[in-house]
């Protein structure tokens, strides 16, 4: 197996547990939902360093905001919403001609992704039969690539390949599992 | 090709620089022109971002785990398409010991404390930092819970730069916690009075006051520290050694905002926070060296029973001073007879000093030209111990503290001659010890009361030092008027929080390290270049200072890295000694009236012939099994792996980009389907044994970031 361990837990898993006090419910649904939470905030600032520092800025309040959360809503949607206040306050503590999107962009942005989320979810988990398809030298680059503190810079600092020739095949290795995952999808969708 | 297919690949195109971060400006707009303008576009937006973010998100932490390394065979990480110049090379002997040294000045350059990072991103700060959980139904759910136990029901983010100026308003931080929350964890006798502060009261107090100071002296903290770099502060400070491999990986697995609090937790219920406590106070009370009066086990099962059970810290001392007895049946005589050499000088002068962090020695013969104590009060503290005599035990070795009843008042003579009696006291309050059966009992009783706030001052003192790198005063125990603290208000506070908790020292180092100063990282930024204690004089712990392992730290931290005590299989006593035995080549005494004593463990050619040529180092990179060089030479996965793990055992860190860079240059590393082929062997052996080498000599190493 690689270093990509994708979970695959479904939505509603939780509905099968023993009934847990209020804080266990929060703190189930907390975890589960991190990594949605920072795909959410992610769509809007794309530097995944920058997201994962509003993530936790975002997570700070969540946590605060624990009693005002009614258990049986929709966490995921209570959970962006704040995420996506924390976004605003990111982007004006930011000069705005450091802004690389608008706010129109980032407002529809967020909206679609809303709109979308169950399905970026389903995609999520094909990901991760797409991953175990890939040819083992792919793999190993695109996991160096992403392993801690990596970018396409420095893996071909590391691995000694011209910069370009680096980027040409994580691009390569990225458009094979997005239309790996989309033949996935349609397979599933199609009986 | 069709506008629309042209359209996407125009779309992938700027996708794959988005993801790159290659995105400039004029590409970001026509981006933004694309995605708005189309449904499918956006669709394809979200579903590339949420490719991107999902494979950061999944591997951003490296090595998964321990068993998933074991798996990770095939996958893993071999070099692509190397080009012929860098290919492999055979390494001979020579060379390879001329990369060894390479790689540790590949492995030191890399790793400089005050390196600057410009920009003002210096200031924003992770608030995944230290949040401060607190029960919020202590109430309800019985005694023992405390701080220990705490479940995650409020935060209180302390680090986040904004939380600052929050605290500093004190509008939006509301402190949920009302005093009484705080239960006692000691399982002794600390019993708090209820005045104690909270935690989050407490530390918001402390960040405060540190971060207005910052705002004066218009510094900028140093940016949280690294998950890595916390906790190997955190193990080295509490439980004495880095920590292992395992520990780190599910460290930095975790993503709990609360994980560092429960760190402390989990490290101050360790039982090497016991052993840690007593080396320091063991050193520090009886010193390293070894002497004919001091049974040194006995005063270590002394200390160790104290720290086990948090006994509150007035009592402890109130026992060593007070103490008599045989030194094998009571082992805190062992202090006192460290230090008589039937002469209550000395005696004085350390329980002075280590206690109430006051320097009186030179007092005995003048009054200090600096500080108030008196040539008078001196010999009003020398009272207490006049009649102390330490008594050999025939046929026994061991020897015994005994003090007969007081006599009388000492003499001492002034400068000018004159002949002064020195009544027995402490501070203003004078004591009449005639006839008295155990005046020590009466100091230790004039000690540790409520009505000496110095004992509480100077715990507080030193355990700030301990854990920041300096303390509020240096040295840190001489205190006093003539050598003003640098941060009177926390000093004041964690003192009086200290004496209201029943001197419990567990909690005040949770209090310490939960501070917003503790968990930022030791590399200064050039916004605080000043707040550098040994060149400009200011201490503002806008970072942390670092601190050279002390020997013990190093010593059980090459255990940890390495586990040669596994491959030798030894019992704890033998672990002990042969800990004694290493050490002791670092340490010489004076044979001073004080017992001075000097560890020449500094960076001197005698540390680095030890470190480097030493048979513990030499012990490390054989490859016995139950080694860890032994567990990872003989592990599946590639030859990158390795140097990760090996890296990761030392440093608790993965290697950085350029040290990788230097060593796939320098050895003919493998993938993981060739490493099934052959066992490492020949020069690749050697290599991996340089670079464990060369991250066990580093810089990095020896320092407790």
């Amino acid at each position: 197996m690689s270093e990509f361990r994708i979970s695959t837990e479904i939505d509603g898993a939780e509905a099968t547990m023993p009934a847990a006090g209020p804080r266990e419910e929060f703190i189930k649904l907390f975890t589960k939902y991190q990594r949605r939470v920072f795909l959410f905030i992610l769509s809007q600032v794309p530097n995944p360093v920058d997201a994962e520092e509003i993530h936790q800025e975002a997570n700070v309040i969540i946590w605060r905001k624990f009693d005002r959360f009614e258990l049986g809503t929709n966490f995921l949607a209570w959970a962006c919403q704040i995420a996506n206040y924390e976004v605003l306050k990111y982007r004006e503590r930011q000069r705005r001609d450091r802004h690389l999107f608008s706010d129109e962009f980032v407002r529809q942005v967020a909206s679609d992704a809303i709109e979308q989320a169950d399905e970026l979810e389903q995609r999520r988990q094909h990901l991760a039969v797409c991953l175990s398809k890939l040819r083992n030298k792919d793999r190993e680059l695109i996991q160096q690539r992403y392993s801690a503190g990596e970018s396409g810079k420095s893996v071909a600092e590391l691995i000694g390949r011209p910069i370009n020739s680096v980027y040409q095949s994580l691009s390569r290795i990225r458009r094979t599992l997005l239309e790996c995952v989309n033949r996935q999808t349609q397979a599933q969708a199609t009986p | 090709m069709s506008v629309e297919s042209l359209q996407h690949e125009e779309l992938v195109q700027l996708l794959e620089l988005l993801c790159e971060d290659r995105l400039d400006h004029d590409q970001a707009a026509r981006l933004e022109e694309i995605v708005l303008g189309d449904q499918g576009a956006r669709r394809m937006y979200l579903e590339y971002l949420s490719l991107h973010g999902t494979l950061y998100w999944d591997a951003a932490r490296g090595i998964d785990d321990e068993s998933e390394v074991l798996e990770v065979g095939g996958a893993a990480t071999e070099p692509v398409d190397r080009s012929p110049a860098a290919g492999r090379r055979t390494l001979v002997a020579v060379a390879v010991w001329a990369s060894a040294a390479a790689l540790l000045l590949a492995v030191g350059l890399s790793w400089r404390p005050a390196e600057p990072s410009a920009g003002p991103e210096i200031a924003v700060a992770d608030p995944s930092g230290l949040p401060i959980i607190e029960k919020k139904d202590s109430a309800a759910s019985g005694v023992d819970t405390g701080l220990t136990r705490r479940q995650p029901a409020t935060i209180e983010s302390t680090p986040a730069p904004q939380m600052a100026n929050r605290v500093e308003k004190g509008s939006t931080v509301e402190r949920v916690v009302s005093p009484d929350a705080v239960v006692p964890e000691s399982k002794s006798s600390v019993n708090p009075q209820p005045s104690a502060g909270s935690l989050a009261e407490i530390v918001g107090f402390v960040d405060s006051r540190l971060a207005a100071q910052w705002q004066d002296y218009q510094v900028a903290p140093s940016p949280v520290a690294s998950d890595a770099e916390w906790l190997r502060r955190i193990y080295l400070d509490i439980v004495g050694h880095i920590p292992p491999s395992n520990d780190v990986i599910a460290f930095l697995k975790d993503r709990r905002p609360e994980k560092r609090a429960e760190v402390v937790d989990r490290l101050l219920d360790d039982p090497d926070y016991v052993r840690h406590s007593t080396t320091i106070w063991s050193n520090l009370l009886v010193g390293r060296v070894e002497r004919r009066e001091v049974n040194r086990p006995a005063f270590e099962k002394f200390l160790r029973g104290s720290f086990a059970r948090n006994r509150p810290w007035n009592e402890v001392v109130g026992e060593l001073v007070a103490a008599h007895g045989r030194n094998d049946q009571n082992g805190a005589t062992n202090f006192l007879l460290a230090h008589l050499n039937n002469d209550a000088t000395p005696a004085t002068a350390i329980t002075a000093r280590l206690f109430l962090g006051t320097q009186v020695q030179c007092t005995q013969c003048h009054n200090h030209p600096f500080n108030s104590w008196r040539q008078q009060q001196f010999h009003g503290l020398s009272a207490f111990f006049k009649s102390t005599r330490s008594k050999p035990i025939r046929g026994t070795g061991a020897y015994a503290l005994v003090s007969g009843p007081f006599e009388e008042p000492p003499f001492y003579e002034d400068r000018r001659g004159v002949v002064h009696m020195a009544p027995a006291g402490l501070g203003g309050q004078r004591v009449d010890l005639k006839g008295s059966e155990h005046p020590r009992g009466e100091l230790a009783r004039l000690m540790t009361g409520d009505s000496d706030p110095r004992l509480a001052r100077a715990m507080v003192n030193r355990t700030w030092a301990r854990l920041l790198g300096h303390g509020f005063t240096t040295p840190v125990d001489d205190m006093g008027p003539h050598n003003p603290p640098s941060h009177p208000d926390v000093l004041d506070r964690l003192s009086q929080e200290f004496v209201a908790s029943g001197f419990d020292v567990k909690r005040l180092i949770r209090w310490i390290c939960s501070t917003r100063a503790y968990g930022l990282t030791s590399r200064m930024t050039n916004r605080n270049r000043i707040d550098h204690p040994e060149t400009s004089g200011e201490r503002l712990f806008s970072h942390v200072y670092t601190k050279p392992m002390s020997v013990e730290q190093l010593y059980d931290s090459l255990l940890v890295a390495t586990q040669v005590d596994q491959a030798t299989a030894s019992d704890w006593e033998s672990v002990a000694d042969n800990r004694r035995r290493w050490r002791s080549q670092f340490v010489y005494s004076f044979e001073t009236d004080e017992n001075d004593e000097a560890v020449t463990f500094d960076g001197t050619i005698t540390q680095a012939m030890m470190m480097m040529n030493g048979p513990l180092i030499r012990e490390a990179l054989s490859q016995q099994p139950g080694s860890v060089f032994h567990h990872v030479v003989h592990a599946p996965g590639s030859d990158i792996d390795r140097v990760k793990r090996l890296c990761l055992a030392a440093l608790g860190r993965f290697p950085s980009s350029s040290e990788m860079r230097a060593i796939t240059e320098m050895l003919p590393l493998r993938s993981s389907a060739q490493a099934r082929q052959a066992p490492v062997s020949g020069p690749l052996a050697e290599g991996l044994q340089d670079v464990f080498w060369a991250y066990l000599n580093s810089n990095e190493f020896i320092t407790v970031p």
